[in-house]
């Protein structure tokens, strides 16, 4: 099978790594860190002590931020992390993580990722023969075979992904790369069908 | 290399899933038959894994990535000697400045600059801006082979090619700087010219023709596509109002023409017309 090589032969720029991936680990961040600044913490707005004759610091509250249980300066409040990229350069991205994977040899296509039954042992005999694997992902076109997913959920090691959700993270985490046939075709046609504005 | 491999893979690994399993194999059996199947040069025992060709760190991994500008460091202010930026951070000693900040263009109550300078002028909303550009920059275009000569260069040729530039207000403006370079006649259809841009070009055998654009037909002419993407038709070019006719010599053509017009035929027309 020859593989399309605008999609698995692209030259390998890792600032549009670097910017792809830091895209997709902002986006995924949750920001719902939150303190209270000093109109939000719960206590009185009374002025503690005179500001004159009494030998201590003068203060107006005793929520501030040199006090305990005071109010927190400049601290984080619920907000979205997610940075913009490009949708252009997320594509690429994508291609080069193909092609990088492909390019050291650790792209594999089979024909189809039938497995005969839901046992994990085959997987994990498949896996101890492959030879230098440490994670590897498995890539299917369509829904996942229900056998497939059985198999591989108790192995940390080896990840089953639908070609959807095919992404330059998950294609770094794992050192093998293992797609179907399908999976391959519907890649290279979304590659290759142009992104609308 | 690649791609054998993979189809030896292909071949291999299809025949491993697609098998039943066989029960209770001997490990050692099953991993010399998968070792057979590698393509040829694959597994190479002459000398070290690098000499090999089979890579020992990975192209692409999470820990070895960096983009191509470096993250600045922000100033934080108060923080220390030695970031120049400590104690007093920058504002100098006591004051109101260093305590709160005096509003911008305050002068203590002297009069300030604003108030001292007289006002001047107004806004013509009916003024035109045009793009110039020198014919020696065309010279340079014709020569790059980027323009064709013998067409008629439009406005739309000059912004395609690159010598005005992406924002073209209300027009070209042709100036003559760089004219001894134009030695072939051109014809050329712009907003307005400057008498001696037309006189070089009319001694090198060219013509210049002023055409009059309003800025929906500027759009027209730079960019058809835009109109057909909101699927209307080309509209219909508008004649110069009365004040600008002087200027120009005809009224610009939609779309872009090709063709150039030659003066004599305006002028029998003209002469015809008026008879």
């Amino acid at each position: 099978m020859v593989l399309a090589g605008d999609v698995f032969d692209v030259p390998i720029r890792k600032d549009i790594i670097h910017r792809v991936v830091r895209w997709q680990l902002a986006k995924r961040q949750q920001g719902t860190h939150s303190t209270k600044t000093i109109s939000e913490v719960s206590g009185t707005g009374r002025k503690p002590w005179p500001q004159k004759k009494t030998g201590r610091a003068r203060h107006g509250s005793l929520r501030g931020p040199q006090f305990r249980g005071g109010a927190t300066m400049h601290g984080p409040k619920p907000r979205s992390h997610a940075i913009k990229v490009n949708k252009k350069v997320r594509r690429l991205g994508l291609k080069i993580a193909l092609s990088a994977r492909a390019a050291e040899g650790k792209l594999l296509v089979f024909e189809d990722l039938e497995v005969p039954t839901h046992k994990t042992k085959n997987i994990v005999n498949y896996v101890e023969q492959m030879e230098d694997t440490k994670k590897l992902l498995l890539v299917d076109g369509g829904p996942i075979n229900e056998k497939l997913k059985l198999a591989t959920q108790n192995l940390h090691y080896v990840n089953v992904l639908p070609s959807i959700g095919l992404n330059v993270y998950s294609i770094l985490l794992h050192n093998t790369l293992v797609m179907s046939r399908d999976a391959v075709n519907r890649i290279v046609e979304r590659m290759h069908t142009p992104i609308n504005r | 290399m690649i791609r054998s491999r993979l189809s030896s893979l292909l071949s291999t690994s299809s025949f491993l899933l697609n098998t039943k399993p066989i029960p209770n194999p001997s490990p050692l059996f099953q991993f010399r038959s998968f070792t057979y199947f590698h393509s040829p040069g694959s597994i190479n025992n002459n000398g070290p894994l690098w000499l090999q060709g089979i890579r020992a760190y990975s192209l692409l991994s999470l820990n070895d990535l960096r983009d191509n500008v470096p993250r600045k460091q922000k100033t934080r202010k108060g923080r220390g000697i030695g970031s120049s930026m400590g104690k007093t951070a920058g504002r100098g000693n006591k004051g109101q400045r260093a305590r709160k900040g005096v509003r911008l263009g305050f002068e203590g109550g002297q009069t300030p600059m604003r108030r001292r300078s007289p006002k001047r002028g107004f806004k013509n909303p009916f003024s035109l801006t045009f793009q110039p550009v020198g014919l020696g920059n065309i010279a340079k275009l014709i020569n790059a082979g980027k323009i064709d000569s013998h067409e008629l260069i439009t406005m739309k040729t000059l912004k395609d090619v690159g010598a005005v530039g992406k924002q073209i207000k209300d027009g070209v403006r042709l100036m003559g700087r760089g004219a001894d370079q134009i030695k072939w006649p051109i014809n050329m259809e712009v907003s307005r010219v400057t008498i001696r841009a037309k006189a070089a070009t009319e001694a090198a055998g060219g013509s210049v023709r002023r055409v009059y654009y309003n800025k929906l037909g500027i759009r027209a002419l730079l960019k058809p596509e835009w109109f057909a993407k909101k699927r209307r038709l080309l509209p219909r070019a508008a004649r110069p109002p009365p004040k600008l006719k002087d200027k120009v010599d005809s009224i610009g053509r939609l779309p872009a023409p090709t063709k150039p017009l030659p003066f004599f035929t305006e002028e029998a027309a003209a002469s015809n017309v008026s008879v």
